[in-house]
This record gives structure tokens, C-alpha cells and sequence, in this order.
């Protein structure tokens, strides 16, 4: 006979989930706890690296200088964040209803903006003076939440503003409205979706969602606010978030209407448009490099030589796709999964080699998991190379034609033109769409050689890591000895 | 966990946090696997845990809060697997590791209960696993999860609710079977 009965009651309900919850493993597997502590001994540890500098506070030594200097300050952030200015012509009026949110205020106590500095991720924002990092409970890396402390402890918990800068393997951590969870996005419309899935899944509420097209320091962005319907709050916008791709990386800015209340602060819908107006991104550690000052480098088993930009590093050679030459951190992804090569997150030279013979050949069309398929995990890596179609090379027609099979997702609008390199001819193709967009790698360049074996080699960069004129020099300084 | 050894962690002392690792490890593990039901996800989501609450020491201000820190950690970590494990296997998260019922067969409440603990989304599980087995008050769960102690609430609510829909749903064909 079934004992489902006593089920419906709160005191039975509670009762069978205490002694449920009960039962199970209580103790993490020895062998796990020494994976996990061996992983810790590689792994250093992440210090407080950005820093605050509060206006106020610029010239403690002269008083008479500090009057002056907060008076100014008012001046500068009146000017700033008054009414005085209109906002930039790159970023929309708000889409919102301002009615239904609080009226909007500069900042409640008076003191100013404080402008916060996260060296680390690399980027700037101005925040209402009241507000300060909420360091006290961890975020992951790259997120850094933002709200007004209303006791001891600390900032609130949960962030009245989130920045997430994320990886450039597309990983990034989404943080609001409630905890952090990691998505991976390689477009605007991957960030955008991926959020609004986990929110819907995450707040058991109807979610209106309107977006606009807006900029955040000069970058395409999407700006989309969120209201709740049938939850627990149903007070027209509750959530804003914009999103964009900075040199590759996804970021997401997250706000919280619902937690700037509690944070007695800036509680207004103007304040998302001032953090957005004043948020900046700081230059890249990575200074464009200039290919003529480069370093020659023998391609290895062949008659090439060229030149690449300094600060590159040769990548493992890959075990069926060629020989890359990329920056250090993607020659660490290649490394991790041999067989698995992610897209490029930073520039890249990626070496495609032909067999010698007569005639030569080229293996076209590996269709196993590599970069070119938008849907590989990890945990769908193949285990061995996969297969490929051994095509004789006689032509740089030819070549052309394995490069399609080869690399079909990525050749979109492409064009074609011979040219000469080191005396023999050869041909570019250049393609204006990539399939990378979201990474800011639009344009591509193959060139198609076919000397003592064939080659198809590949450049690439996000916009904005290479001076112009790169993929040129680096064509240009190709070297074939006889 | 000793207070001390978590400020000589927090200093970068490795012999600490192990000692802290080995004696947090059991806990953590125990919480993970009641989130996400499976021990290999509840192995990544503790070792992750682990590594990430190395790394992030330095900004916890009070050793005297680290289990409620490192608990947070845990939480996210756990909802990080969950999404894994959907990605991977394209189910939503609330039928992950969903056992296909043999309606033809009776079922005893413990195994309705764990059937419809498993529908319920991460974060209304980590809710039920703080409250009822790290028994937690709402406050400490508020704080742990990083939202407000309402939303703490309203999870936990529609967690009862939703496992006690479950229960039913689960129990409706049994009623209407035919004895074998």
C-alpha cells in the first residue's frame, strides 16, 4: 500500500526531506582531494589588483587645495552627470518606461562619482560615490559586482551592478540577477540568448524583454532591459544588461533596479545609462606589434621561412591540421586537446601543409570535431585525427578546391587574386564574413602556395590587435630556399 | 574549519589549505552530491570548488565566515556543473539525471522523492540542501546564494510546491495500473 499521503503534508514533506537528504556519501573520494590539491599547487592565487580613486580624497595634505578641488569635482560632475549634457549620440534614450522606476537622482549623499579601476580586466567605470566593490564573498574571474553597503559587513552581496569580462574562449560568467553562472558565447545573439535562458530558468517568472543597439566605449553593444511579470516583483524594468565582445572576450554589464533600492543609493534607471556612458576600456596589456620587426622563423620540414610579429610562439605542431604560429594563450588551449583546436582568440598564422610527391597531395575535408564545427565540446573531442580525402595537387586550382571542402563554414564572400611571393605564383583569398564575428575576427586570409609541396596558410586577428597591414608584411616576408 | 590555518591560507600558505581542503572536502562533497545527485558531477563541482576557493582566499575578509564563503563557492560551482551537464547532454536542467519511471511497477516515496528532487532546477535544490541538510536559516541561505532572503523564500516555496506537483504527477499512473 502506498505511503504517498502523509507526503502532503509541510510537516511530513519535511520530515521525509530531512531524513532523504540524509542518506548519501559524506565523504569526497581520497583520490579526488588529491587531484584537486595537486590542480591548487599550480594554480596561484587571485589578489585585490583593482583599485578605487575617490575625487574627494585627491589632495588630503592641502586643505585649502582640497575645498578647491571638490568644488571642482561638483563642477566636473554636474557637468558630467547632470542635465547639462545630453547623452551621446551613440547611446539611445532608454527604452523603458521612467515612470515606473524611481526618480532618477545623481547621487544620493552628494560626494560625487568614484571612478573604479580594474587593471586586471581591464577597464573603468565611474560608480555613485556610495558604492564600492563587493569583495567580501568570492565572484569567479572576471566578474566583479558593484552596490552600497548598508551594514558591517560589507557591500551587498548581491550586485546592484556586475562588470563579467570574460575569457577568450568565450566563457563568461553571468551574475546576475541571482548567482554567477558560466555561459560560453562567441556572438551578441549567443550572450544575449544564453542570459535570458538562465534567467528564465532561474527567477520562475514572465520575462518582457526589450533590446536596443547601443555602443559601450566606441564597441558595438546590445542594451536590453528586463521586467519581471507574475514573480515576486512586478515593477515595470528590473534588470538591464548589456551586452558586447571586447578583443575577443565576451563581457556583460549586469544591473539590478531591485538591489539599488536596498542599497539606498543612486535608485534610479539614469544611473545604468551614466555607468554605461562613463565605462571604458583600458588599452591591452598586448601592444600591436610591428611585423617588421619581427622574427624569422623556418617553417620546420619545409623550404618556408617568414616572418612574425615578436611576443609569437610556435603552438605544438597540430597532429593532423599543420603547424600554428599564435600568442601564447591559444597555444595553450592547442596543447590541452590535441585534436580539438578552438577557434583563434588572437591573431594567428596557421600553417596548413600538403605531402611532396609527383603529383603532390593535400588531405582535404577533415570533418571531425575542429574549429570549423560550431557545436564541439570537450566532450565530444575525437580520439584520433579524423579522416580526410587525399586529393592530388596540380594547380593552385586545385588547391583552392581543398581549401573549400576544408574550411566551408568559414568562406563566405570570399575574393580571389594571384600574386607573386618569392618568385612563384600564388593566390590570396580573402574572405569579408567569418564565422568568428563574435570574436571580432571578420576578415580572413588564405594564402594558396604550391611550391616543393602545397600550402594553405591562414591569418587572422581579432579587430583592433594588429596594426593594420599585418597580413601583408607577413605574406611579404615569406621565403622559399631552393 | 580552524580560523588560523585559513589566515595562513589566505597568505598563501599551501600546507594550511590542505589540511583546511581535507577537512572541508567531506562537507563539500556531500552538499554537491545532494545538488546534483551524481557523483561524477558532484566530483568536479567539489574539486572546482576547491581550486577556486584557493585561488579567491585572499579576498575573504573574515576567516571567521569561511564556511558560508566557501559553501557560495560550492553553490556556484554546483550550478556551473548543472550547466555543464545540460550542455552536454541537451536536457534542460531539470531532467538531468531523470530516471525514465517504470510506471508499471509501485514506487516507494523515497524513490518519488528523488525523482522529483531531480526536476526541480539547481538553484531551488540548493535551497532545499542548505534549509534541510546543512540546516541553514534563511538568512545564511540569502547570504550563501548572493540574493535576498524573499528570494530564498519563494525558491524554497516553489521547490515544496514543484516536488509535491512531482510527487503527484508521479503517482497518478501508478494509481491507474493494472495489477500484474
Amino acid at each position: 500500500m502506498s505511503s504517498r499521503g502523509r507526503l502532503f503534508t509541510d510537516d511530513a514533506l519535511t520530515r521525509t526531506l530531512d531524513h532523504w537528504l540524509a542518506d548519501g556519501p559524506k565523504e569526497m573520494p581520497e583520490v579526488s582531494v588529491d587531484a584537486a590539491l595537486r590542480t591548487v599547487a599550480i594554480t596561484g592565487q587571485r589578489r585585490w589588483r583593482g583599485r578605487l580613486l575617490r575625487f574627494a580624497s585627491a589632495s588630503p595634505m592641502v586643505p585649502v587645495g582640497l575645498t578647491a578641488a571638490t568644488v571642482a569635482v561638483f563642477v566636473t560632475l554636474a557637468v558630467a552627470f547632470g542635465q547639462i549634457l545630453p547623452p551621446p549620440a551613440t547611446l539611445p534614450s532608454p527604452t523603458v518606461d521612467s515612470s515606473s522606476v524611481p526618480t532618477p537622482a545623481p547621487s544620493d549623499d552628494g560626494s560625487g562619482g568614484v571612478i573604479y579601476t580594474n587593471e586586471e580586466d581591464g577597464y573603468e567605470v565611474t560608480l555613485p560615490a556610495s558604492w564600492t566593490p563587493a569583495a567580501f564573498l568570492s565572484d569567479p574571474p572576471g566578474a566583479m559586482r558593484f552596490g552600497a553597503s548598508h551594514n558591517d559587513s560589507g557591500p551587498s552581496p548581491f550586485g546592484a551592478f556586475t562588470v563579467s569580462v570574460g575569457s577568450p574562449d568565450g566563457t563568461v560568467y553571468d551574475c546576475a540577477p541571482a548567482a554567477c553562472v558560466p555561459i560560453v558565447a562567441t556572438t551578441i545573439d549567443d550572450l544575449d540568448a544564453q542570459v535570458d535562458s538562465w534567467n528564465r530558468s532561474a527567477t520562475a517568472a514572465d520575462l518582457g524583454e526589450q533590446d536596443v543597439d547601443i555602443t559601450l566605449d566606441g564597441v558595438p553593444a546590445r542594451l536590453e532591459t528586463v521586467a519581471l511579470r507574475g514573480g515576486l516583483i512586478e515593477a515595470g524594468p528590473q534588470f538591464h544588461h548589456v551586452f558586447t565582445f571586447h578583443e575577443g572576450r565576451p563581457v556583460i554589464l549586469s544591473f539590478d533596479l531591485y538591489a539599488y533600492n536596498l542599497g539606498r543609493a543612486a535608485n534610479s534607471v539614469a544611473w545604468v545609462h551614466r555607468l554605461i556612458e562613463s565605462f571604458r576600456f583600458l588599452d591591452g596589456d598586448t601592444a600591436p606589434t610591428d611585423p617588421a620587426e619581427g622574427e624569422r622563423v623556418p617553417v620546420q620540414g619545409t623550404a618556408l621561412s617568414i616572418t612574425l610579429p615578436t611576443g609569437w610562439e610556435i603552438c605544438r605542431p597540430l597532429n593532423w591540421e599543420g603547424i600554428a604560429y599564435r600568442l601564447q594563450s591559444d597555444c595553450e588551449q592547442i596543447a590541452a586537446s590535441p585534436y580539438w583546436v578552438s577557434p583563434p582568440s588572437g591573431p594567428s598564422v596557421i600553417i596548413q601543409l600538403g605531402e611532396d610527391g609527383d603529383p603532390p597531395t593535400f588531405c582535404a575535408g577533415r570533418s571531425g570535431c575542429n574549429y570549423t564545427s560550431p557545436s564541439c565540446s570537450p566532450r565530444t573531442l575525437p580520439r584520433r585525427a579524423p579522416a580526410c580525402e587525399e586529393r592530388e595537387i596540380r594547380s593552385l586550382s586545385g588547391l583552392w578546391s581543398a581549401l573549400s571542402v576544408s574550411d566551408v563554414f568559414q568562406l563566405a564572400d570570399t575574393q580571389q587574386r594571384d600574386v607573386q611571393i618569392d618568385g612563384g605564383e600564388a593566390r590570396l583569398v580573402t574572405a569579408s564574413r567569418s564565422y568568428f564575428e563574435g570574436r571580432r575576427i571578420v576578415d580572413r586570409t588564405w594564402v594558396l602556395i604550391l611550391r616543393d609541396r602545397p600550402y594553405i596558410i591562414s591569418l587572422s586577428a581579432p579587430q583592433g590587435t594588429m596594426p593594420a597591414g599585418w597580413e601583408d608584411a607577413v605574406i611579404n616576408s615569406m621565403d622559399f630556399t631552393d | 574549519v580552524d580560523a588560523r590555518l585559513v589566515a595562513l591560507a589566505q597568505q598563501g600558505d599551501e600546507g594550511a589549505f590542505a589540511d583546511v581542503a581535507r577537512a572541508m572536502s567531506g562537507r563539500l562533497y556531500a552538499i554537491a552530491y545532494r545538488i546534483l545527485r551524481d557523483h561524477d558531477h558532484a566530483d568536479d563541482a567539489a574539486q572546482q570548488a576547491i581550486v577556486s576557493i584557493w585561488r579567491d582566499l585572499p579576498s575573504l575578509r573574515d576567516p571567521e565566515r569561511f564556511e558560508g564563503w566557501a559553501y557560495r563557492i560550492l553553490v556556484n560551482a554546483c550550478y556551473a556543473e548543472a550547466r555543464k551537464a545540460r550542455k552536454d547532454r541537451g536536457i534542460p536542467p531539470e531532467e538531468m539525471g531523470l530516471v525514465t519511471p517504470d510506471e508499471s511497477i509501485a514506487v516507494s516515496d523515497r524513490d518519488q522523492l528523488a525523482r522529483g528532487f531531480r526536476r526541480l532546477p539547481p538553484e531551488q535544490r540548493a535551497v532545499l540542501v542548505l534549509q534541510h541538510y546543512v540546516e541553514l536559516d534563511l538568512p545564511e541561505i540569502a547570504e550563501i546564494l548572493g540574493v535576498p532572503v524573499g528570494t530564498v523564500k519563494s525558491r524554497g516555496h516553489a521547490a515544496r510546491q514543484a516536488l509535491r506537483a512531482a510527487l503527484e504527477a508521479d503517482a497518478r499512473p501508478a494509481e491507474g495500473a493494472q495489477p500484474a
